[in-house]
């Protein structure tokens, strides 16, 4: 008996694999090339790295595209992530008192007392303090993302970048280039000023630790260490940081008490499937609606407001 | 001079029963295409940028509805509560004020040549409409007896909607038996026979699961509490998550609360057999928070979160449209409540641009966070706004 959670994120798809103890099996983390390209290498790449005798007797789904995933994989359940991320860091740090979890376009913060979400805060308009900029600033630069921490960590001086909008932290971090600055103190400028913004956006009231901090970021260790300079206090990353939404979304497939999943299966890799969308006419609610085709024959539809185009 | 077409901005249905009196004194109406993306991107090209989203709607509505061959706007202003300092309707120290006069600036900025009406703007509602309609005061007054009845039939349905969508067992039933329901409601114009309706058996087909459903307060701005369109359908999203709503304010209870006029207010009181809680009785319950009025709605948003709190509800959602005066000013009073009283409270800030998905992430783990918690028998707990 596994389970398996998807985490479908703006930036990048997470699995996670489980067994019934909890135990994770496996994990993996890939750029999001477009939903239908990633889910079907990473099944690929589950077939070819687990003995073949693993039976997934259930799914779940999570993240901004959970609506999307969970028809394309047959998910038993589907839940936000601000839960599934919940659920995750509670299996290994019980008593967490704040989850900071800095995702690609999304950033959260969610406050828990006694194993209980209290409170959940998301950026609302704006992804200013979120990772993806990171990611396109370490492009522009030439330099590899899982550097930026490492390189940024060895800075000698403080920079200060303008960091309220990230177009203009862009900008700023370049001059500072131009006008001869060295590359690791703009990095770590740029580290303390994503997480100034995301702290002034999200966590306003105040919370004892035990902290975490979660999400692909926080594989950065500048990030890391820029959270606990700022907020005074150790942060704690739990194990499988950056697949923690799909590890609760694999725990929550585990409660649900599934006893048929609808689950595709790892062979989901070899199908073809297409995406159409089109705007439907028939009243002024001019709903766009979705339909994924598998093999050319329409499995899923939704966005219809009025119902009679989904299923 | 040219024959007078008129139009109303939508806001939920309160079109219908402003339908029904107008066809009853023989005014011309043509009402606005129902709300779509479109409607709004058209509202929101010509208003001011920083404007509430219920203007650009409105504004999307009048230019539709011209489309439609309409050439007066229609609009209606409660002068009255303003004057209480309570605010409330469309004389209240909010932007809703001074909407009537800024739309017919937004138009002409357009190009577009109408006539505005803005009702009640000087109190006198009756010798407005009469002037109109060239009516005598009784045919008036029998015209509005019919329209306040089913506003508040409309409302009622509206609220029974809530309560089976919540526990229906085909996704969707319900709102066919409301749009069903309503059409009925719609085709029907006396008083007598409005009366005589029995609501619950619009929706007497529906089949229903044995469940618990988690019962949610909606406070906030009137306008998104009124019109789904502007709140992204969520009452329906709320239904379908198995949640039964039940809003603070609605239509009839609004114009009960703030009347057109002392006599009328008594009058539709009347017709309606509803008492309606004091305004003094509303703001003793927010005075520990609010000791004055903020305008809009913002008292009654106070006061009835805590309401909604003592009636044991499950949580409360707070609707506002970016950069709304009053209820900005409640939201943080709202969040102290929360603490103060262990209670959820959810605050969601709506504009042109806010993509639905955003709103469904925050009610999915809203709901889910309620009903685990519900589940674990701690009912009450904190969840402040995101």
């Amino acid at each position: 008996m596994h389970y398996l959670g998807v985490d479908v994120g703006s930036v990048s798809v997470k699995f996670a694999l489980i067994d019934q103890e909890k135990n994770v099996i496996d994990t993996l983390y890939m750029r999001n090339h477009g939903v239908i390209p990633t889910v079907k290498k990473g099944m690929a790449q589950f077939r070819e790295q687990l003995p073949s005798d693993i039976e997934v007797s259930g799914v779940g789904a999570t993240g901004s595209g959970a609506g999307f995933s969970k028809v394309l994989i047959g998910a038993d359940v589907h839940k936000t992530e601000i839960l599934a991320h919940a659920i995750g860091t509670l299996h290994f740090v019980p008593d967490v008192s704040v989850i900071f979890e800095i995702g690609g376009e999304d950033s959260k913060v969610i406050f828990l007392r006694n194993g209980i979400i209290t409170g959940f805060e998301m950026n609302r308009i704006c992804s200013g303090g979120a990772g993806a900029f990171l990611d396109s600033l370490a492009g522009r630069l030439n330099i590899p993302i899982s550097d930026v921490g490492h390189l940024a960590l060895e800075r000698e001086n403080e920079v200060s970048i303008a960091s309220r909008c990230t177009v203009f932290a862009t900008t700023d971090a370049v001059h500072k280039l131009n006008s001869g600055y060295r590359l690791e103190d703009v990095l770590m400028g740029v580290c303390n000023g994503l997480v100034r913004n995301y702290l002034a956006m999200l966590y306003r009231k105040v919370s004892p630790p035990p902290y975490t901090f979660q999400g692909a970021t926080s594989r950065n260790v500048a990030l890391r260490y820029a959270l606990e300079q700022q907020l005074g206090a150790e942060v704690i990353v739990p194990p499988y940081a950056a697949c923690l939404g799909a590890f609760g979304a694999a725990i929550l497939a585990l409660e649900n008490g599934t006893t048929q999943t609808r689950f595709k299966g790892f062979q989901l890799a070899d199908f073809e499937y297409q995406i159409r969308s089109f705007i439907c006419q028939d009243c002024e609610n001019h709903c766009e609606i979705t339909q994924i085709l598998q093999s050319g024959e329409p499995i899923a539809s939704n966005g219809s407001r009025c119902g009679k185009r989904n299923f | 001079m040219k024959e007078r077409i008129f139009t109303l901005p939508l806001c939920g249905n309160s079109w219908m029963p402003f339908k029904t009196a107008a066809e009853k004194l023989g005014v011309q109406v043509v009402v606005p295409p129902p709300i779509t993306n479109e409607t709004i991107a058209l509202g929101a090209r010509y208003s001011p940028e920083g404007i509430c989203l219920p203007f650009k709607v409105i504004i999307g509505n009048y230019l539709q509805a011209l489309d439609q061959g309409a050439n007066t706007m229609m609009f209606y202003i409660n002068s009255r509560a303003g004057s209480k300092n309570h605010g409330g309707g469309g004389g209240g120290m909010c932007r809703l004020r001074h909407y009537g006069h800024l739309q017919q600036l937004v138009m002409k900025r357009a190009g577009v040549d109408v006539d505005f009406l803005i009702l009640g703007e000087n109190g006198g509602l009756i010798g407005q409409i009469k002037e109109v309609t060239g009516r005598g005061t009784w045919e008036i007054i029998q015209a509005l007896r019919v329209a306040i009845k089913k506003v508040r039939l409309i409302e009622m349905t509206e609220e029974l909607s809530w309560r089976y969508r919540a526990v229906e067992k085909h996704p969707g039933a319900t709102s066919k038996a409301l749009n069903k329901g309503l059409e009925v409601l719609q085709g029907i114009d006396s008083f007598k026979e409005l009366d005589g309706l029995n609501l619950e058996s619009f929706f007497a087909g529906i089949e229903t699961v044995e469940r618990e459903p988690l019962r949610i307060g909606v406070v906030g701005e009137f306008y998104l509490l009124l019109e789904p369109a502007s709140n992204c359908h969520i009452y329906e999203m709320l239904g379908e998550l198995g949640a039964e709503v039940h809003r603070h304010l609605g239509l009839g209870e609004a114009i009960l609360r703030y009347p057109p006029g002392f006599v009328l207010g008594k009058l539709m009181a009347w017709w309606l057999n509803q008492s309606i809680p004091p305004r003094s009785e509303t703001a003793k319950i927010a005075e520990p928070y609010l000791t004055c009025s903020v305008g809009g709605h913002g008292r009654e948003s106070v006061a009835d979160t805590i309401r909604f709190y003592e009636a044991g509800y499950d949580g409360v959602l707070h609707l506002l449209p970016m950069g709304c005066m009053p209820e900005v000013t409640v939201r943080p009073i709202l969040r102290k409540i929360s603490e103060d009283y262990n209670f959820p409270v959810l605050t969601l800030s709506f504009d042109e641009v806010i993509s639905e998905g955003a709103i469904r992430i925050r009610i999915e783990t809203f709901v889910d966070v309620i009903r685990l918690r519900k589940e674990r028998g701690e009912r009450r707990h904190a969840l402040p706004g995101s």
